[in-house]
C-alpha cells in the first residue's frame, strides 16, 4: 500500500484540517442555496388536466377521444411496451432493442380511455347503455365508418367556449358516447376513471398522460418553448435553469441524423452510452490519457509548486544535478 | 496461519486486509503535501457539500409528501433548497471533473477513482432526471411524455416506466440515492487511500526522469 502514498520525503507536508474543510464547504453551499431559494424561488407550472382540455378545447378533446376509440391514435399504433404496433417502433436496420422486453405495460386505448370510463358512467347516465350496446354489437368496419363520419362532422363543428355543435352525420352511437365522455371530463371525473391500471395503487398515470400526450400537451409546451427542436426538456423552465447537464444529450437532437431520423431517440441513447464508455476509459487509452500532460493546464493548478521547484531556493542545484545525472547515463 | 486467512484470492480476506491497513489518519489526514494549494481542491468538497444539502432537503421533502412541496410556503421553500442544491451539485461536479481531467488525476494507480467518479456522474444525471419527473407539475408531465419515447426506443422503457409515478419516485428517493451515496463513499475512500495525486514533474525534474507517465 505504501507505493500509493505520496512520498513525504519528496513532498514536504503542511498542516491540514480536512474536517474543517468539509464543514466549511457544506456551509458555503447551504448558505448559497438558502439565499437562492428565498430570493429566486422555484419553477412551477400547474399540471395540465383532462378537465381543462374537456372544457377549454372541446373539439380537441372529442377528436382525441374519437381517434382513441378507433385505434387510430398515436398510442394505439405505438408498439412496445404498450402494444404490438409499429408506429413508434425505433430501429436501426434490424437492431430494435425496443422489442426486447416485449409489451410490459399493455394499453388498449379504446378500452382504457373511452369504453371503460363510459361503462363506469352508465349508472350516472342510463341513456348511455343503448349507445354502448350498439357500438359493441357493430362490426369493425361499421365502427370505422361511424368514427370517420363523426371526425368529418367534427371538422365542421362550431365551438363557442366550452360548448360544441357537431353537425348531424351517419355516425351511429359515436356522438352520444363521446359527448358523455366529455361530460365526464369536464366534470373532472375522467382521469380518475382512466388511471386505474391497478385500482388500488394508482401511481401509474400512463392512461391519462397518453390521452393528453398528443396535441393538448404539445400546445401547452409550445407556449413555454419546450419542443424538441427548441432544446426540448433541457430548455430553461420559465426563467429558471432546466436540466442543463443534459446539454450534450439534447444537443444531439439539434443535428442530423438524430434530428431527422425516426430512430433518433435510439441513436441518441446509444451515442450517449458510447460517450460514457469513452469517459470511463480515458485513464486507459494511450494518447488520450497523455492529453493533460500535453495541454499543460495543470501548471496553473500547481503553479506555486512549480514556482518553488523551478525557481525557488535550490532549484538551480537540482537542475544541475539532474543534468549531470542525465549526461552520466 | 493457514492460507485461507491471507490468500488474496479470498475476497473476504482482501476486504479484511483493507480494513487492517486503512487508518483514520488516511481518512482524515492532519497533513497534506505542500502542492495541495489551489481552489480546485475545493471543488470535490463543494460537490460533496451540495450532495449533503440535496440529500437532507430531499429527506424533508419525502417526509412531508408531494402536496406539501407543491404548496407555496415552507414546502416550496424546501423544494427550492433541494432544486438549487442540485444546481450547485452539478455546477461543482462539472468543475471538479474538468479539473481532475486537466490534472490527469487517474495517474499512479488512481484509475478506479476516476471510474467511480464518472459512474457517480452518470447516476447523478439519472437521479436528477427522475427528480424532474417527480415534481408533479406541467414540466414533469411534459418530460414524462417526451422521455418515454427515448427510454422505449433505447429498449429499457419496458422496465423503466416513466409514466409510472410510483416506480420513478421510488427510484428517485431511495434506490438511486443509495447507489449514488455508495459510489461517492467508495470514491472518497479511494481518494484518501491513495493520497492526493502528485503534480506532473517540473521542468527541471523532467530532464532527470523523462516524460511523465
Ligand atoms: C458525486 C460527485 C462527486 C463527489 C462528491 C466527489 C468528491 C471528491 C472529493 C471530495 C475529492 C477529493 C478532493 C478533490 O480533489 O477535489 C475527489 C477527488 C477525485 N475525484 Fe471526485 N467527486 C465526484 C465526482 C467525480 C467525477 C465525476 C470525477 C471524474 C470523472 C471525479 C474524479 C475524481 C478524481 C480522479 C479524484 C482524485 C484526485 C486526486 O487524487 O488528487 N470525481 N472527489
Amino acid at each position: 500500500m505504501r507505493r500509493y502514498l505520496t512520498d513525504p520525503e519528496k513532498y514536504p507536508q503542511t498542516r491540514f484540517d480536512l474536517v474543517k474543510e468539509a464543514v466549511i464547504s457544506g456551509l458555503v453551499v447551504l448558505v448559497l442555496v438558502v439565499i437562492a431559494s428565498a430570493a429566486l424561488g422555484v419553477p412551477y407550472v400547474k399540471p395540465l388536466t383532462i378537465q381543462q382540455v374537456a372544457t377549454s378545447e372541446p373539439v380537441l378533446f372529442l377528436q382525441t377521444a374519437a381517434h382513441e376509440l378507433d385505434d387510430t391514435s398515436a398510442i394505439a399504433q405505438y408498439g412496445p411496451p404498450y402494444n404490438n404496433g409499429t408506429g413508434s417502433l425505433q430501429a436501426i436496420g434490424s437492431f430494435h432493442p425496443q422489442t426486447l422486453l416485449g409489451v410490459t405495460t399493455p394499453i388498449n386505448p379504446a378500452q382504457v380511455d373511452v369504453l371503460r370510463p363510459l361503462s363506469m358512467a352508465v349508472p350516472l347516465d342510463p341513456a348511455l347503455k343503448p349507445a354502448l350496446s350498439r357500438w359493441a354489437a357493430a362490426s369493425r368496419s361499421q365502427q370505422d365508418a361511424w368514427v370517420n363520419a363523426y371526425l368529418q362532422a367534427l371538422s365542421r363543428a362550431s365551438a363557442a367556449g366550452s360548448s360544441v355543435q357537431v353537425p348531424m352525420a351517419a355516425d351511429g352511437p359515436v356522438p352520444a358516447m363521446l359527448s358523455a365522455l366529455r361530460a365526464l371530463g369536464s366534470g373532472g371525473l375522467m382521469s380518475g376513471a382512466l388511471d386505474r391500471l391497478n385500482p388500488v395503487y394508482r401511481y401509474d398515470v400512463a392512461p391519462s398522460l397518453l390521452f393528453l400526450q398528443g396535441t393538448a400537451l404539445q400546445q401547452m409546451a409550445q407556449k413555454y418553448d419546450l419542443l424538441g427542436g427548441e432544446w426540448g426538456i433541457m430548455h430553461d423552465e420559465l426563467n429558471y435553469p432546466g436540466p442543463w447537464w443534459l446539454t450534450p444529450y439534447t444537443a444531439l437532437y439539434q443535428i442530423p441524423p438524430y434530428s431527422t431520423s425516426p430512430a433518433g431517440d435510439l441513436m441518441a441513447a446509444y451515442s450517449m452510452l458510447i460517450i460514457l464508455l469513452l469517459l470511463l476509459a480515458i485513464p486507459f487509452l494511450p494518447g488520450v490519457r497523455e492529453l493533460p500532460n500535453k495541454l499543460r493546464v495543470y501548471r496553473l493548478v500547481w503553479r506555486d509548486w512549480y514556482h518553488s521547484v523551478e525557481r525557488g531556493p535550490g532549484a538551480a542545484t537540482r537542475s544541475a544535478q539532474a543534468e549531470q545525472r542525465r549526461q552520466a547515463t | 496461519m493457514s492460507r485461507r486467512d491471507h490468500g488474496s484470492a479470498n475476497w473476504t480476506a482482501a476486504v479484511r486486509k483493507q480494513a487492517e491497513t486503512f487508518t483514520w489518519d488516511m481518512l482524515l489526514p492532519t497533513e497534506q503535501p505542500i502542492y495541495v494549494r489551489s481552489v480546485v481542491y475545493s471543488f470535490g468538497a463543494l460537490t460533496l457539500g451540495a450532495l449533503v444539502v440535496v440529500v437532507l432537503s430531499g429527506i424533508v421533502l419525502a417526509a412531508n409528501g408531494p402536496f406539501w412541496w407543491q404548496t407555496p410556503g415552507a414546502g416550496a421553500f424546501m423544494r427550492g433548497i433541494h432544486y438549487w442544491g442540485v444546481q450547485a451539485f452539478f455546477f461543482f461536479m462539472i468543475l471538479h471533473l474538468t479539473a481532475q481531467f486537466f490534472m490527469g488525476s487517474w495517474r499512479l494507480g488512481r484509475q478506479g477513482t476516476w471510474v467511480l467518479g464518472v459512474l457517480s456522474f452518470a447516476v447523478s444525471v439519472v437521479t436528477a432526471f427522475t427528480g424532474y419527473l417527480s415534481r408533479g407539475d406541467f414540466f414533469s408531465q411534459w418530460n414524462q411524455v417526451q422521455s418515454k419515447d427515448a427510454f422505449n426506443g433505447a429498449g429499457i422503457g419496458g422496465w423503466f416506466n416513466v409514466l409510472n409515478n410510483g416506480q420513478i419516485y421510488g427510484l428517485h428517493i431511495a434506490v438511486l440515492p443509495a447507489i449514488l451515496i455508495a459510489m461517492v463513499s467508495l470514491h472518497l475512500l479511494l481518494v484518501r487511500r491513495h493520497g492526493v495525486v502528485p503534480p506532473y514533474p517540473a521542468e527541471n525534474e523532467r530532464l532527470e526522469r523523462g516524460p511523465a507517465r
